[in-house]
């Protein structure tokens, strides 16, 4: 029973960090700043709530789940907004994103 | 009931305090008082809270809507984790405007925050009517502009 | 098999200074350091694990505090700047880029 929980949290950390790396690739291989924000935003979601939730699993039921769980959540809340404050900055500085095509609201079949 | 607000901020931060301290000795508890009353003093010097009333309704409705976000962002995860090891043609930056004109201010951050949140569509500007994005390839902005997230925070908080 | 976790998320930690180094912008720098930020915070919880100090995760809270008011400090330093010294900003800061 403790065995198989076990094997379940290691391989939620497993999996977690491998999403981890593979954003940290992409913010290294990605053309334009625009698209390397998505390489760093998948360290960003799945990463830290796959690293974060098989820990808790090791942890048990106690104190330090609710801290991790703590830390899970302000990461989720935060890393967005630094994301979007980062996204727009650039964008008001005048920094245009490469090769991309553009559909705006009230073309045909907008709302 | 002008002091009803801070009043529960202190309440919520001390709690706080307790369950990360676990240390309950008298000093300590009252430099916990202290540092609590300090917070919220600052934070009420820097900028006065949203007046909005609590509703209450909220808090048993956005977990739903975490739950169906977390299987959102492992749909999403997958698909680009799959562009980011693949070639450079599979990608297709494109930037789409969602009209927003409808939503509270709280649905607006909501609804930027969980689209940054999915990798692969990225918030770049928000107003008060619209909201624009960038995407990773052209599917991902035909999703957002088809709107199932819009309508899923538009459920949660419908004002 | 946290081991490896530790691992991976240092080889990533490496990849975001890479970008740091490489820029070419501000915002990927910034972009790079905030990236090296979220992952600390990561490291410093599996280290906890694997040291069986859990007292770090404490300090893995107060990591990701600071990063985030540090990323949008830098920010809001760049934005000042450039409204300040528009010509000597506009090499350093897009090279790559028009204006």
């Amino acid at each position: 029973m403790n065995g198989i929980l076990e094997v379940i949290a290691g391989l939620l950390v497993i999996s977690g960090s491998l999403f981890v790396l593979a954003g940290g690739i992409g913010a290294l291989r990605m053309p334009d700043f625009y698209t390397r924000i998505h390489g760093a935003s998948l360290t960003d979601s799945l990463g830290p709530v796959l690293v974060l939730g098989g820990l808790m699993i090791y942890a048990g039921l106690s104190l330090i789940t609710v801290k991790l769980a703590a830390v899970m959540l302000f990461l989720l809340v935060t890393s967005p907004t630094a994301t979007y404050a980062l996204a727009n900055a650039a964008l008001l500085a005048g920094l245009q994103p490469e090769g991309v095509e553009r559909m705006p609201a009230d073309s045909e079949d907008g709302a | 009931m002008r002091l009803m607000r801070p009043l529960l901020a202190v309440i919520a931060l001390f709690a706080v305090w307790l369950l990360w301290g676990g240390l309950y000795k008298t000093p300590v508890l009252q430099l916990g008082i202290v540092s609590c009353l300090l917070v919220v003093w600052l934070t009420y010097r820097m900028a006065l809270p949203d007046q909005q009333e609590h509703r209450l309704a909220l808090l048993y409705r956005v977990p739903f809507y975490w739950l169906w976000l977390l299987w959102e962002m492992v749909v999403t995860n997958v698909q680009v984790l799959r562009l980011v090891l693949g070639p450079r043609s599979a990608l297709s930056p494109t930037i789409v405007e969602v009209d927003a004109s409808a939503s509270s201010k709280f649905a607006l951050t909501l609804l930027g925050n969980s689209i940054t949140l999915t990798p692969g569509t990225l918030t770049i500007n928000i107003d008060d009517t619209r909201l624009t994005a960038h995407c990773l390839t052209r599917a991902a902005a035909q999703d957002l502009r088809d709107g199932g997230m819009a309508r899923r925070v538009a459920a949660v908080d419908p004002d | 098999m946290l081991l490896v976790a530790a691992i991976a998320i240092l080889v990533t930690m490496a990849l975001a200074l890479a970008r740091a180094l490489l820029g070419p912008s501000v915002y990927d720098r910034v972009l790079a350091v905030n990236m090296f930020g979220t992952k600390t915070v990561l490291l410093i919880a599996v280290m906890a694990f694997i040291m069986g100090r859990t007292d770090f995760l404490d300090l893995a809270l107060a990591y990701a505090l600071i990063n985030f008011i540090g990323v949008l400090a830098v920010l809001w330093f760049v934005q000042e700047s450039r409204k300040r010294h528009p010509s000597v900003n506009a090499q350093t800061s897009t090279e790559s880029n028009t204006e």
